[in-house]
């Protein structure tokens, strides 16, 4: 570096000490100011700054908020920050954009109730002949059968900065049919980036309870144990007593494994292999009957039946609800019949309020914030916004927002 | 100078680590109209932009895409240097420096666009030499664009426009050819040279980089 450069250097490091951020609450402009980076992830041009300030004044502060929400940027950063950390396991927020990502800022984008991410057939690639973009597609491998759908569209759409908050840019088409994943579809659980992240190797357990659970409910399996719950459905693969030790089995391993392995049946014909999605129906793949012989009296996993004993105990407080077209919440087939439950409790709700009240007051919610939380997830559960719909998600941003006023 | 640099790294950390020990708080105003009794004690924290809120932030200001190929590069070398989350503990040592980097790039790119550049450097002419570019009415109107364009107006907690007018003057003075330790050519490059050498400085101070 030479001379001049650490002249300057030196002088954007003075400006940034000697300007260190306001604690105290400023006049409308700056709330404005504020208001916009937390929501829109950028600074407000003059004309937003304006307007804002100018709603704010007027006590308008919703309004305000949504003048940040209408911002692309929104979707581009704001949304891809919300949902990025749900879709690998490290919960990074800086991963590129892929399918999982995309299906989110899509729905959020068009409108669609947020408690359809876990089951929608909605799929979001870039409009054909975007320049500089690579084109959505399976790929045939050097055997001609297995089919690739490597994350190369959605790198080029980050790379050429498309504006996914133009939906003449990005689009939706159908999940399940045979020219996208086309597989029994069942929202960001049967995308790409999902199965890369949940799927890959290991037994299936990853997408339940990292995946979803945690993702979703806020509920790891460090607050879901619970040894209380009998071990009717805990897969061959367990040790009944490892190290020798039964008592180990009984109050460690056993808590997670009675809960999760029943519930983990629904992804039974679910894999990721040859860098693709892939799904085989009637077929219960090899990694769910894995180490069989390590516990040949347990359970055996026959088919993508899927049992719920988070109902009573502790997860009772997750809050099952049947969801909209099933009869119950004990039990289902499949992994979008799991989705469409787990996104019905209130737990989803709650977490999903949480997940944004951190994202713009930069703050986890404290117990004294349980009240507003409250009434937040309430007014999520009820038609909101313009659109009226359940389940907005950016009627969330603009509720939580007030925090920073 | 690296003295210097040492010293200022060091009040970055230390403010920093104030910030993060101590939530910065905003009360709502009573005022509003959507007020509940239930939002009157809501807090909010402070933080940092991540890289990419960084890279799109730049490139609003500057108006100069991220897609930009020198700009994409620059990026992706420094992006790990660069804060990972909005929390002011991903802010490290190395992070001002990778922001000044970034920050760096996209005012050469503005300095070569001579449709963009011109709203940031009312008066200059780059075709001149910067002896004769730089009269006193342009370095303060350029100056003054790249605080208003980066900065904001009206806005109460960014830095005294007065003072950090004064100190930019001192900078852009310290470029000008002929000056101690001054490596800027005396030609029409080194007009463009000065141009962005203050937009860097100005562009990677805190204001746009806070959250």
């Amino acid at each position: 570096m030479n001379k001049k450069s650490r002249g300057i250097l030196f002088l954007s490091f003075l400006f940034f000490a000697f300007q260190a951020p306001s604690s105290q609450a400023g006049p409308s402009r700056d709330k404005a100011n504020t208001l916009f980076n937390r929501i829109a992830g950028i600074p407000p041009s003059a004309a937003q700054l304006d307007q804002m300030e100018g709603l704010i004044s007027e006590g308008k502060w919703r309004d305000a908020a949504y003048v940040a929400i209408a911002a692309p940027s929104f979707y581009n950063l704001t949304l891809k920050i919300f949902a990025a950390p749900k879709a690998n396991v490290a919960k990074a927020i800086d991963i590129t954009l892929n399918d999982y990502i995309a299906l989110v800022i899509g729905m959020v984008r068009d409108n669609v109730p947020f408690n359809e991410v876990l089951t929608t057939d909605r799929y979001y690639i870039g409009a054909p002949g975007l320049t500089g973009v690579t084109a959505w597609a399976r790929r045939v491998d050097d055997n001609g059968n297995s089919r690739y759908d490597r994350n190369d569209h959605y790198v080029s759409l980050e790379r050429n900065r498309i504006d996914l908050s133009n939906p003449a840019n990005f689009i939706s088409v159908s999940q399940s049919a045979p020219e996208y994943i086309g597989v029994p579809s069942a929202g960001v659980i049967t995308t790409r980036g999902f199965a890369e992240a949940y799927y890959s190797a290991g037994t299936n357990r990853r997408p339940f309870a990292v995946g979803l659970m945690d993702a979703f409910l806020c509920t790891p399996p460090e607050m879901y144990k619970d040894t209380i719950v009998p071990d009717t459905y805990v897969r061959r693969d367990v040790d009944r007593a490892p190290g020798g030790e039964s008592a180990e089995y009984l109050n460690k391993c056993k808590g997670c494994h009675a809960l999760q392995d029943p519930m983990t049946k629904a992804f039974a014909y679910l894999d990721f292999n040859n860098d693709a999605l892939s799904f085989s129906a009637g077929q219960v793949r090899d990694k769910m009957k894995r180490n069989q012989n390590v516990f040949p009296s347990g359970s055996e996993v026959l088919d993508d039946q899927w049992v719920n004993l988070f109902t009573t105990g502790k997860n009772a407080a997750i809050g099952w609800r049947v969801p909209e077209g099933y009869s119950t919440f004990l039990n289902g087939t499949g992994h979008k019949s799991l989705g469409a439950t787990l996104a019905a409790t209130k737990a989803f709700s709650r977490c999903t309020v949480k997940k944004i009240f951190q994202q713009v007051c930069l703050r986890a919610p404290s117990s004294e914030d349980q009240a507003f939380i409250d009434q937040v997830v309430e007014a999520f559960e009820a038609p909101q916004g313009s659109p009226a719909i359940k389940y907005n998600l950016k009627h969330v941003y603009a509720e939580v927002s007030k925090c920073v006023q | 100078m690296r003295t210097v640099i040492r010293i200022s790294l060091l009040s970055i950390l230390v403010a920093n680590t104030y910030g993060c020990s101590e939530r910065k708080i905003f009360q709502q105003s009573s005022s509003g109209s959507e007020s509940s009794s239930l939002e009157a004690n809501l807090e909010s924290s402070q933080g940092m932009k991540t890289s990419e809120q960084l890279l799109i932030s730049f490139a609003a200001l500057t108006g100069i895409p991220a897609s930009n190929n020198a700009v994409n590069t620059t990026y992706v070398s420094v992006k790990s240097q660069l804060p990972y989350e909005n929390a002011m503990s991903s802010f490290q040592a190395s992070s001002q420096m990778a922001v000044f980097k970034l920050a760096s790039e996209f005012c050469l790119e503005l300095a070569k666009d001579a449709m963009k550049r011109g709203a940031f450097a009312p008066g200059l002419n780059f075709a001149l030499a910067p002896a004769a570019a730089y009269t006193p009415a342009v370095r303060s109107a350029m100056i003054n664009a790249f605080m208003s364009k980066f900065w904001g107006e009206g806005l109460s907690n960014s830095p005294d426009r007065s003072e950090a007018l004064s100190t930019y003057q001192d900078l852009l003075s310290s470029l000008m050819p002929g000056a101690p330790e001054s490596t800027t050519p005396a030609s029409a490059t080194g007009t463009a040279s000065i141009f962005s050498g203050v937009c860097a400085g100005v562009l990677a101070s805190s204001t746009p980089s806070f959250q």
